[in-house]
C-alpha cells in the first residue's frame, strides 16, 4: 500500500458504483445552473435581494450547516468502520447521520412555518422564490438521502466488509456528501452573500 | 430467417427516433413551442399570434397529432425487451407499457387543443388563451405517467444480474434523475415568468431536453438490445456490431 503505484491506484478509484455518479454529476450541474441563475437575477435587483435576505436567520443557517457537516462526518466514519468490518459501528454511525438528517428537516419545518406566519412565501418576490424552491428541492434530496441511510443501516446486519455492501455504502456516502455540499453553497448564496 | 420476431421489434423501435424528429419539428418548431410563448402574454397578444400564423399552426398541430403515435410503437418495442429481460413476472413490463401508452395520450391531446385555437383564431381572445393554457398545463403536469415508464425501466436495468447487462446501469440512473427533476413541474402553475414558468430555463429547457436526450439514449440501447437478443438466439445475419458485448460507460454520456 505504501508503494507509489498502489497509492495512485487507490486515489484514482471512484467510490461506489459508476451509475450513481451519473446522477450526482448531472444533479451537481443542475444546481450549478440554479446558483448561476440566482446570482444573475440578484444582480438585476441587488437591493431587493439584500433587503429580503435580512428576514433569514443566519443562526439557523449556521446550525443547519453544522448538522449536515456532522452527518457527513458520521458517514465517513461508517465507511471507515465498514472497511474494518465493524458492523455495529457502521450501523450506529449511519443512524447518527440519519438523526442529523431528521434534525435538519425538523429545523427546516420551523424555519418555513416562521416565514409563512409573517406572510413570506414562494410568491413574495424573486428572492423568496429562489429561497423556497431551492431549499425545498434540497430538502427533497435530504429526505431521499435519509431513506438511503436507513436502507444502508438495515443492510449492515448482513455483513459490511464485502464488495457489494461497500459499493452500496460508498455510493450512498457520495450522494450524502453532494447533498451537504449543495447546502453549503445554498447557505452562502441565500443567507450570507451581500 | 424471415420468421425472426426481431424484425417487428426493430420496426417498432424506429418509432422512437421518428417520433423525436417529427414531433420536435411539427410541435416544436412549426408550432412555436421551442421555446413556447410566454404565459405572461396578454390574451390580445396571444390572439394576434394565432391570427397571424393560423395556417402554419394548423399544419403544425394536425401533423403533431399524427406523429405523436410513433411513441406508441416505440413503447411496444421497449415492452418486448422488458418482457424478455423480466421473464415470467411481467409487472415492470406492464407498468412500462401502460406508462408509455398513457404518455402518447398526453403528448397528443395538447395539440388538439391548440389546433382548436388555430381553427377559429378570430374567437374571443380569453377563450383562445384558456385553450393555450390548458394545452401547456396538460403537457407539463402529466409527467407522472412517463415517470412510470422510466422508473420501471430503471428498476429493471439496475436489477439486471447478467455479467454484461442489456442496458448500461448509468441509463437507469439517468432515468431516475430525469423523473426526479420532473417533480419541479409541481411549482410551474404558480409562475408566469422566471425559471419555473412553462417557458423558463428549468421547466422548459432542462425538463424537456432531459426527456429528449432520454429518448435518444434509450433508443440507441434498444437497437443494441435487439441485436444482442438476435445474436443470442442465433438469428443474427451479421456478426455483432463491434463492442456490443463489452461492458462499460457508453459514449452517449458526453452528449
Amino acid at each position: 500500500m505504501t508503494s507509489k503505484s498502489a497509492q495512485v491506484q487507490m486515489t484514482r478509484r471512484l467510490p461506489g458504483d459508476e451509475g450513481p455518479w451519473v446522477f450526482i454529476a448531472i444533479d451537481t450541474f443542475l444546481f450549478g445552473a440554479f446558483f448561476t441563475s440566482f446570482v444573475y437575477d440578484r444582480l438585476k435587483d441587488v437591493e431587493l435581494f439584500n433587503r429580503s435576505q435580512e428576514a433569514l436567520s443566519t443562526a439557523i443557517g449556521v446550525v443547519n450547516t453544522l448538522i449536515l457537516l456532522a452527518s457527513s462526518w458520521f458517514v465517513v466514519l461508517a465507511v471507515h468502520a465498514a472497511k474494518k468490518n465493524m458492523g455495529t459501528t457502521v450501523r450506529n454511525c449511519l443512524m447518527l447521520a440519519l438523526l442529523c438528517g431528521v434534525s435538519f428537516a425538523v429545523s427546516k419545518y420551523f424555519e418555513y412555518t416562521a416565514k409563512f406566519d409573517v406572510g413570506l412565501n414562494l410568491l413574495t418576490n424573486n428572492f423568496y422564490t429562489y429561497y423556497f424552491s431551492l431549499t425545498g428541492i434540497h430538502l427533497a434530496h435530504v429526505i431521499i438521502g435519509m431513506v438511503v441511510l436507513g436502507l444502508l443501516a438495515r443492510a449492515a446486519s448482513g455483513g459490511v466488509n464485502n464488495g457489494r455492501y461497500l459499493r452500496f455504502l460508498e455510493s450512498g456516502a457520495s450522494y450524502w456528501h453532494m447533498v451537504d455540499l449543495i447546502w453549503i453553497m445554498l447557505f452562502t448564496l441565500l443567507y450570507l452573500l451581500r | 430467417m424471415t420468421d425472426s420476431p426481431y424484425k417487428s421489434w426493430r420496426f417498432c423501435a424506429w418509432g422512437g427516433p421518428l417520433f423525436l424528429v417529427t414531433y420536435i419539428f411539427f410541435w416544436g418548431i412549426l408550432g412555436f413551442n421551442i421555446p413556447p410563448l410566454s404565459p405572461a402574454l396578454t390574451s390580445a397578444e396571444l390572439a394576434a399570434h394565432f391570427i397571424e400564423h393560423a395556417n402554419r399552426l394548423r399544419v403544425a398541430y394536425v401533423v403533431a397529432l399524427l406523429v405523436a403515435s410513433f411513441y406508441l410503437l416505440w413503447t411496444v418495442s421497449i415492452f418486448k425487451i422488458m418482457e424478455r429481460m423480466e421473464g415470467d413476472n411481467k409487472v415492470l413490463s406492464y407498468i412500462g407499457l401502460l406508462g408509455g401508452g398513457a404518455t402518447v395520450v398526453w403528448v397528443t391531446l395538447p395539440n388538439a387543443l391548440w389546433l382548436t385555437a388555430a381553427f377559429r383564431p378570430e374567437t374571443d381572445p380569453a377563450i383562445l388563451q384558456m385553450l393555450y393554457d390548458l394545452g401547456w398545463l396538460i403537457l407539463d403536469c402529466t409527467y407522472a405517467v412517463s415517470v412510470m415508464q422510466m422508473v420501471s425501466l430503471a428498476v429493471l436495468f439496475l436489477n439486471d444480474r447478467r455479467e454484461v447487462t442489456i442496458f448500461p446501469k448509468w441509463l437507469g440512473w439517468y432515468n431516475i434523475w430525469t423523473c426526479f427533476i420532473f417533480l419541479t413541474l409541481i411549482i410551474m402553475p404558480y409562475f408566469r415568468v422566471g425559471l419555473w414558468a412553462w417557458d423558463g430555463w428549468m421547466n422548459f429547457w432542462v425538463a424537456f431536453f432531459a426527456w429528449f436526450i432520454w429518448i435518444v439514449a434509450q433508443s440507441y440501447f434498444v437497437f443494441r438490445a435487439i441485436a444482442r437478443f438476435e445474436q443470442e438466439d442465433g438469428l443474427a445475419k451479421r456478426p455483432s456490431p463491434r463492442g456490443i458485448l463489452k461492458p462499460g460507460i457508453a459514449v452517449e454520456l458526453g452528449k
